[in-house]
Order: structure tokens, then C-alpha cells, then sequence
């Protein structure tokens, strides 16, 4: 019946040590648990706060086309420089009709298929344009950076027009087209334009050699801007960016080349413009 | 049977090999976290244009996204690495591969023609050049590793042993 009575000294001895020695173990258990939390607060709380404090200065980081401090005279808020029949970027005064139709060419001067698009439909543009029919608004954007073997061709070649819309406006068209005509290929074993070309090109196209000049030396990117002690923000260079940034959010899918005739995206499937005569038919089509 | 083994890691006396199997997918899928985070680090705007390209989150929470997961992978390739909290790492990046296969299959099927941007890069491509096959294997295969360290997070050479936590 009664089974403790039983037990002897020894028994009861090894028992009151089991016993402890399982209480000891659950309380190793709690320490560790409580340990573990403990290191699992700190280190998730520092996580949490690198997360924040990151996308916060992200997210401030981003300045938008209004902000910009340097932007091609009369270049749009969507980042586009238009070009009317005179020929002059940004020119307020440009002699248009007054139903011009106004065709956005959103490019990368890296990427390929633009140049195939300003081959077939560059000409036909120009006349357009020269005729007063349409408006035509070029939207540089930089999207192919990582593609152009470390030396950033994609933000070279867009911030030099940017230059050359605001300080050689009449020269920008012969030179958005020399940056085509003379594109490199995307490929990463090919020499990219240097600074010192693509000054070439514009010297080229007609722009003053004062002008050039700020290129072939760099500092059209603001590389020199601790020598010269000129801020960054005295380049094209956040102006792109933010164009950049601006198309993106604009047209939530920036591809290149994107061209967008009175406001709406041209489906490529209905206009096909690698066929001559197609695009000059949906602008037709969109005048009505 | 039971009592010979160390209760803290059964698994270790039983089958000595797992935790070493354990390490080599938790460094894997660590070092994929980490150079996916990487990679885009370098160029957040474009980030932002990849997340953007799959027309899925409104412009703000596409904007956060495309600006928070670049870092959020790093961390997370990091604990791996290391072997800190591997249960737990395993679980979020695991959520993060079943969302980017979301993101993925639903861009798949609307038409879209996108890169996955899942290494850097992103946005529109020529529509013969997607690869969404691929990059749902790819992830698939990841979502099954973190799986598997989820339910076995032991592992050889971490700090979840060094620091002997519970897991």
C-alpha cells in the first residue's frame, strides 16, 4: 500500500535528484529562451530601424522634375524637351498649327531599338515637324547604365543633349541624330563613346566649341565640380534622373523606345514602326 | 535510446550528416539573398523602375518596395550566412520567393513582357526574351531550401549554435 514506505534511503535520495535536476533543466530552459529573446529584440530592433532609417532617406533622395535645379529652358515637367518646326529645342515661340499633334519619343541613346525606330522614322519626323503638322517632344532617359561595360554611357549620353538643348538649342536635332547615327553597341566588349567623342559628334551637329568643350573636359557631369568648386547640381545630370524617374512613373513601363502621340501610348501591335509609313498613319489616325 | 542523446540536438547523435547539409543550404541561400540585394544596392532608381514594371503595387508601395527590398535581402542574406535566427531568416526570405513568384507567374499571365529584375536590371523587354520558366524554377527550388531549413534550422558553423540559442 504504501509504496514511499517502501523506498529506501538510496531510492529516495536519487529521486529528490532527478527531481532536481529536471527543474534544473526547465530553468536552463526558460534562461535560454529568455536569452534568445532577448538577443532576438536587439537584433530585430536593429534591423527594423536600418530598414526605416534607409527607405526614409531613400525615398528623400528622389527629387522630382520640379525640384531640379537645372533644367533645359523649356523643357516639359514630364522631362520631355520639345521640338517644333524651327527646329530650336524648347523654343516657347514654336510655330506649330495649332492642332499640331504632339509625339513624345521616349529613347536611350544605347539602346538599340531606338536607333532602329530613328532610322525608319527619323525622316519622317523631321518633315512632320519642319511642316508645323506636329510637335515633336524628346524624352532622353537612362535606363541602360548597368549594360554599358562600367562607363555609364546610358547618363553621358542623355545629360550631354540635355546640354545641348539649353545651351545649343538649334543644334540639339542634329545631334540627338549624330548620337544614333554614331551609337555603340549594347555589349560589354565594345569601346563606349568617350566624353571627347561625343564632343566630337556635337561639334559636329553645329554646337559652339565653348560648349563642346565642357564636354570633352567632364565637366558636363560635374566631375570636376570640387576644382572648379561647382556644386553637382550646376549638370543635367539630376535632370535626368528625375526625367528618368518621371517616365517611369508616367508610363509605369518604361521600355525605350516608348512613343506616345497626343497623350496615348502607340500600340506597337496596331502601328507597327518598323514598317515605313506606319507611324506617320497613326499620327494621321490621331489627328482625326 | 532517447536518453543517450543530447536533447538540446537529437538530430546531431542521430544522423551527424544533416546539419552539414544544413549549412551548405543555408550559406546558399544566404550568398542568393545577399548577391540579389546586392546587385540592386548599386541602382535603386532602377529598383523602383523593375517593381514598377510589374503593374501590380500602386506608385507608393511600389516606390518603398523597390527602395526597402534591395536592403531587406541583404539583411536577410547576411543572418543566413551567419547562421543568426536561421529558422526564422529561412521563413521571411521564403515569403519574399512565394511573393516574387506571385509577382512573377501574374506577369506571365497578363502579357506582360518584363525581366524578373530579380538580380539587377528589370523593366521591358523584347517579349522573346522573357524568361519566366526560369525564373520560377529558380525560385521554386529556393522556396523548397528554405523550406527545408525551416523545419531543420540546426546547422554546423552558426551563430544560432555558437550563441546556443533556441531556435
Amino acid at each position: 500500500m504504501s509504496t514511499p514506505d517502501r523506498l529506501t534511503k538510496t531510492q529516495r535520495r536519487d529521486e529528490a535528484r532527478a527531481a532536481a535536476l529536471k527543474l534544473r533543466e526547465q530553468q536552463q530552459r526558460t534562461a535560454k529562451r529568455q536569452r534568445t529573446i532577448a538577443i532576438a529584440v536587439a537584433v530585430g530592433g536593429v534591423i527594423v530601424l536600418a530598414v526605416v532609417i534607409w527607405t526614409i532617406f531613400a525615398q528623400g533622395n528622389r527629387s522630382s522634375l520640379a525640384d531640379v535645379a537645372l533644367r533645359p529652358a523649356g523643357s516639359t515637367l514630364s522631362g520631355g524637351i520639345p521640338v517644333g518646326a524651327d527646329g530650336v529645342a524648347g523654343s516657347t515661340a514654336t510655330p506649330a498649327a495649332a492642332d499640331a499633334v504632339v509625339v513624345a519619343v521616349y529613347s536611350d541613346y544605347l539602346c538599340p531599338i531606338c536607333g532602329v525606330f530613328e532610322q525608319t522614322n527619323g525622316a519622317t519626323l523631321d518633315q512632320l515637324r519642319q511642316s508645323g503638322e506636329i510637335v515633336v517632344e524628346y524624352h532622353p532617359v537612362s535606363i541602360l547604365d548597368r549594360s554599358s561595360g562600367g562607363t555609364a554611357y546610358s547618363t553621358r549620353s542623355a545629360t550631354a543633349a540635355a546640354l545641348v538643348a539649353a545651351q545649343a538649342p538649334e543644334a540639339f536635332v542634329d545631334f540627338h541624330n549624330a548620337l544614333f547615327t554614331n551609337q555603340p553597341v549594347e555589349t560589354s566588349d565594345t569601346p563606349y563613346l568617350t566624353d571627347a567623342q561625343i564632343a566630337d559628334l556635337a561639334r559636329t551637329a553645329g554646337v559652339p566649341d565653348a560648349v563642346a568643350a565642357t564636354i570633352e573636359s567632364g565637366e558636363y557631369l560635374g566631375t570636376q565640380a570640387d576644382a572648379a568648386g561647382k556644386p553637382l547640381d550646376q549638370t543635367y545630370v539630376p535632370w535626368v534622373l528625375a526625367a528618368t524617374e518621371q517616365a517611369s512613373k508616367d508610363l509605369g513601363q518604361l521600355g525605350t523606345p516608348t512613343i506616345v502621340i497626343d497623350g496615348k501610348v502607340l500600340d506597337t501591335k496596331q502601328y507597327n514602326w518598323q514598317e515605313p509609313g506606319q507611324l506617320a498613319q497613326a499620327i494621321a489616325d490621331a489627328k482625326g | 535510446m532517447r536518453a543517450a542523446t543530447d536533447p538540446s540536438q537529437p538530430i546531431v547523435a542521430t544522423r551527424p550528416v544533416c546539419p552539414w547539409v544544413a549549412t551548405a543550404l543555408r550559406v546558399g541561400l544566404g550568398a542568393v539573398a545577399l548577391v540579389a540585394g546586392l546587385a540592386k544596392l548599386s541602382d535603386l532608381p532602377e529598383s523602383v523602375r523593375a517593381v514598377r514594371a510589374y503593374q501590380l503595387l500602386p506608385e507608393g508601395l511600389a516606390v518603398l518596395t523597390g527602395n526597402a527590398l534591395p536592403l531587406v535581402e541583404v539583411i536577410l542574406g547576411v543572418l543566413l550566412v551567419l547562421g543568426l535566427f536561421t529558422r526564422v531568416s529561412a521563413a521571411a526570405f521564403g515569403l519574399m520567393l512565394v511573393a516574387f513568384c506571385i509577382g512573377i507567374g501574374s506577369a506571365w499571365a497578363r502579357g506582360l513582357a518584363i525581366e524578373c529584375g530579380c538580380f539587377g536590371g528589370g523593366g521591358v523587354i523584347d517579349p522573346a526574351n522573357t524568361s519566366y520558366v526560369l525564373d520560377l524554377l529558380r525560385d521554386v527550388a529556393l522556396i523548397t531550401v528554405a523550406a527545408v531549413l525551416v523545419r531543420r534550422p540546426h546547422s554546423r558553423l552558426s551563430l544560432d549554435s555558437a550563441l546556443d540559442l533556441s531556435l
